[in-house]
């Protein structure tokens, strides 16, 4: 593998994190076919030799998927959380709506507009959002997961593990209604 | 005399009620007081007695802007307009309206940093002023007409460079509740009818100038590149409303609406915002969609573009194209506006068939925009409308006027939602028709007054909003805790203060904003997530004495106050730090006179109390703490009886905002006991001549 093949490796992740996505074994190999060639690797998982010379980019990060496949994202032009949502996504809705939800209600703090799901980067069917939701808040792992309305009818979910039912409500009020109506 | 550049050098006085026009050097007479409201107070102390009202011929009316209006420097387009205010109860004290748009750059290139007007004209005028001169004009053909009728007729005449800021038929049949408009749909709230009662019809500008920066060519761009580089959307809101790659944050109430996607579904060909990294200073514009942000998902495909004030990047006035009002009201397609003046005309309604989201209440403020913004109706900041709902749906309205005007009205339609309803009310307000509109008209005080309603009853319920003196909140408790309620109790109107909200609605997580306002202010704990508020502390004090500095300073350099201060910014790079020294880059650089931020906030205050001075002397008393900064009862409540201090509730605790005042006096340095300033504080701000007048009728704290 030469260096000119290398730095192509870069610049692909740098113009990928650009468009918004992640770039992992298989995006390598779609790219430059034979370029993941190797009997110690498997497919979709990036050889040790490119992830060194990788790792001379300053820009260029790793994130790791629930598998330990590593995905590269350059921050120049996406952030970490970003790149983390898109690993997230890959782990499955249920798990991605969950994270988010709780990271949220602990960070800012606030809960979380559910239609947010349905756009990039989390592109879900509404169905599958409502489900989802539907099924966290049975689960074992996922019931600290509630869900309130807004007096405009929005429905937000926010983590019982940061938020109480009664905070969560004003604030997904205050985010639905009341910074529009106090501009 | 030092020649400094950025203001224009001239203020322009014209005395209707002789004819004479004048000139003042504005740097020898106003310089302590920058411009803007600093130019308004002084003229307003100086030369209008206390005991005038707002529509005697002694009132006076000073459009004035600062240095930095007219230049490159980024939301520069603000005309302050100071006067007494006539919606102001039950005595009509000082007040400030504010106007974006045009109006203030062009003044200057017609040589001029404010307009003084006095007397009253014998019949209808419009003063026309060009390249250093003005003249009084005719305006009896123009009287009765439109503001969009007027600014045709003044711009053919004047030529399509010319900015024109006029009143419609409410500011002409002396509504207090009336607006001066200026390019199209920047309004100032509030000055219409007492442009009215002087006749004066509308302002023409047009100059041929330009504005001097003393500073060096590559020092001012770097400065206003780099105050580019630190804008968020509007309102200074530094993250998305959704995750983006280049965001590490985002946040629904965002109005930083961008991303890919998203199209103003009504340009032709429509036009994508894209993602808008914030380091692209050349899609600033793209980032922020009103329309879309007040009236929801359906106004993208109505949206044309984004429209604005000189050299901002924000254009936070969005134009929308909605088809359909043409055909069902007979008004044209085309609307603008932002904010309050958006919906205008929905807010007006409980209800829509198709809920509040749907495509009547669009039409709704297409209808309230036509009308409004034509006839220069006021709306308080949204208190005409929130009066209206529970006049009406408490039956207020059919109690006290009579049955044959009750009936007049088509309250069928207004409770199914329909926009044609307005047609009825609006143009009654307007030219005073019938005790239901001329009393609307009057504003909440004069209102509540005329009904013998006691205002205490609007003080009781947080919903209507209402603060004090016939006027609303801005950014209270609800958005600042402590510092919000502070703000509120100082002016005599709705504050229109956005330095401590623009911080607290950044959109970056608690911990961050504590971080940045440590540095602002000395510890993070002067700001607290949203409703879940801690006791009162100096931070908070520090950071409600900061707000208000930095709104007058803005109002009298001329910087949007709206986008201001630029406490934080969406870099990630800068740890999302703003920069508090921009406004004295600005100045400093733009005017030659090097002031430091500290100087500047020096100045700010002299404004500032010059204004406390107007307020004392207007209502013959210094107690102001009793008299003057009080809060209304709905503050102290909570619907589900929560305690103070918890997490969920916005309701203030006595003892704390007891507290709270205490210690803000005590960063202005006034008394605790009458929240007044003494001698010292006067004199130290550069206003013993304000001092003496104060004392000798003995509303001076303390020493006299």
């Amino acid at each position: 593998m030469g260096e000119i093949e290398l730095d192509g490796v870069a610049d692909l992740i740098r113009t990928r994190s650009r468009a918004g996505d992640l770039t992992g074994g298989k995006d390598l190999e779609d790219h430059v076919p034979g370029i993941l060639s190797s009997d110690e690797v498997r497919p979709g998982q990036v050889p040790g030799y490119i992830q060194e010379s990788l790792r001379e980019q300053d820009d260029i990060k790793t994130v790791f998927d629930c598998k330990g496949d590593a995905f590269y994202y350059s921050e120049r032009y996406m952030t970490g959380a970003y790149a983390n949502i898109l690993v997230l996504k890959m782990a499955g809705h249920l798990r991605m709506m969950a994270e988010i939800i709780r990271e949220q209600s602990r960070m800012y703090p606030r809960p979380v507009p559910i239609s947010l799901f349905r756009y990039p980067p989390f592109d879900l069917e509404e169905n599958l959002i409502s489900e989802g939701i539907e099924e966290m808040m049975r689960q074992g792992p996922y019931r600290d997961i509630s869900l309130l309305t807004t007096s405009i009818g929005n429905a937000f979910a926010y983590s019982t593990d940061y938020l109480t039912p009664d905070y969560a409500q004003m604030l997904a009020e205050w985010i639905d209604v009341g910074q529009v109506q106090n501009p | 005399m030092v020649k400094f550049g950025g203001w224009a050098g001239k203020v322009l006085r014209v005395d209707l009620s002789t004819g004479r026009i004048s000139t003042e050097d504005t740097v020898a007479k106003y310089k302590d007081f920058i411009g803007g409201t600093g130019i308004g107070y002084k003229v307003l102390w100086d030369e209008v007695p206390a005991g005038t009202k707002a529509f005697d011929p002694e009132n006076k009316i000073v459009f004035a802007t600062g240095p930095l209006a007219g230049t490159s420097a980024p939301c520069n387009g603000r005309t302050a307009i100071t006067t007494l205010w006539p919606t102001c109860w039950p005595k009509h004290l000082v007040g400030t309206g504010h106007m974006g748009g045009h109006f203030a750059a062009e003044m200057k290139y017609a040589g001029f940093d404010a307009i003084i007007i006095e007397g009253r004209a014998d019949n209808p005028i419009w003063l026309k002023v060009t390249d250093g001169k003005a003249q009084i004009m005719d305006a009896r053909s123009l009287w009765g007409q439109g503001i969009r009728r007027t600014t045709h007729e003044i711009s053919r005449l004047m030529g399509p460079e010319s900015v024109v800021a006029a009143i419609g038929q409410s500011g002409e049949n002396l509504v207090p509740m009336s607006i001066t408009i200026n390019s199209v749909s920047h309004s100032a709230g509030g000055c219409g009818g007492v442009m009215g009662s002087k006749n004066l019809k509308a302002i023409g500008v047009l100059g041929a100038g330009a504005i001097h920066i003393a500073g060096k060519k590559e020092d001012w761009e770097k400065a206003v590149k780099h105050h580019l580089s630190l804008f968020g959307a509007n309102n200074q809101i530094v993250v998305p409303s959704s995750p983006q790659p280049w965001a590490e944050h985002h946040n629904p109430a965002s109005r930083w609406v961008a991303s890919r996607g998203r199209q103003w579904g009504s340009a032709n060909p429509p036009i994508g915002t894209g993602a808008c990294d914030p380091h692209n200073l050349n899609r600033i514009a793209y980032r922020s969609n009103n329309a879309a942000y007040f009236l929801g998902e359906k106004a993208w495909q109505y949206t044309v573009r984004g429209n604005g004030c000189t050299a901002c990047p924000i254009r936070c006035h969005t134009v929308i194209k909605v088809p359909a009002v043409s055909s069902k009201y007979g008004i044209p397609e085309t609307g603008q506006n932002t904010c309050v003046g958006l919906v205008f005309g929905k807010t007006f309604y409980k209800n829509f068939p198709d809920g509040p989201m749907g495509q009547t209440s669009i039409e709704a403020c297409m209808v309230g925009m036509y009308l409004a913004d034509d006839l220069g109706i006021w709306n308080n900041y949204g208190q005409l409308q929130r009066d209206f709902q529970k006049c009406y749906y408490e039956g207020i309205f059919r109690d006290k006027i009579g049955a044959k005007e009750y009936q007049s009205y088509s309250w069928d339609k207004y409770e199914k939602g329909d926009p044609a309803f307005l047609f009825e009310l609006l143009p009654r307000i307007a030219n005073r028709q019938g005790e239901l509109a001329t009393l609307l008209g009057l504003g909440t005080g004069y209102l509540l007054e005329a009904w013998g309603i006691a205002e205490t009853e609007w003080k009781k319920q947080r919903d209507l909003a209402y603060w004090k003196l016939g006027h609303p909140k801005h950014h209270s408790n609800e958005d600042a805790g402590q510092c919000g309620v502070i703000i509120n109790t100082q002016y005599n109107r709705d504050a229109q203060c956005h330095s401590h909200t623009n911080f607290i609605r950044n959109g970056l997580p608690i911990e961050v904003q504590k971080k940045l306002a440590a540095e602002l202010w000395g510890s993070g704990d002067a700001v607290d997530a949203p409703g879940d508020f801690s006791p009162m502390n100096l931070y908070k004090a520090r950071m409600a004495r900061w707000s208000l500095l930095r709104k007058e300073l803005h109002d009298s350099i001329s910087l949007c106050n709206w986008m201001g201060p630029w406490s934080s910014s969406p870099l990630k790079e800068r740890g999302y730090k703003g920069d508090d020294t921009i406004e004295s880059l600005l100045y400093s650089t733009v005017t030659g006179d090097a002031k430091s931020p500290a100087q500047l906030d020096e100045a700010a205050e002299r404004i500032f109390v010059l204004h406390r001075a107007l307020t004392i002397r207007g209502m013959g008393t210094n107690q102001m703490r009793a008299e003057h900064d009080t809060i209304p009862d709905w503050v102290y409540g909570d619907y589900k009886e929560r305690v103070p201090f918890t997490p969920g509730t916005i309701q203030m605790d006595k003892a704390d905002i007891e507290k709270a005042m205490d210690m803000f006096y005590d960063q202005m340095g006034w008394s605790r006991e009458t929240g007044s300033p003494g001698r010292e504080a006067y004199q130290r701000l550069g206003l013993s001549d304000v001092a003496e007048e104060l004392g000798k009728k003995g509303y001076l704290d303390g020493r006299n």
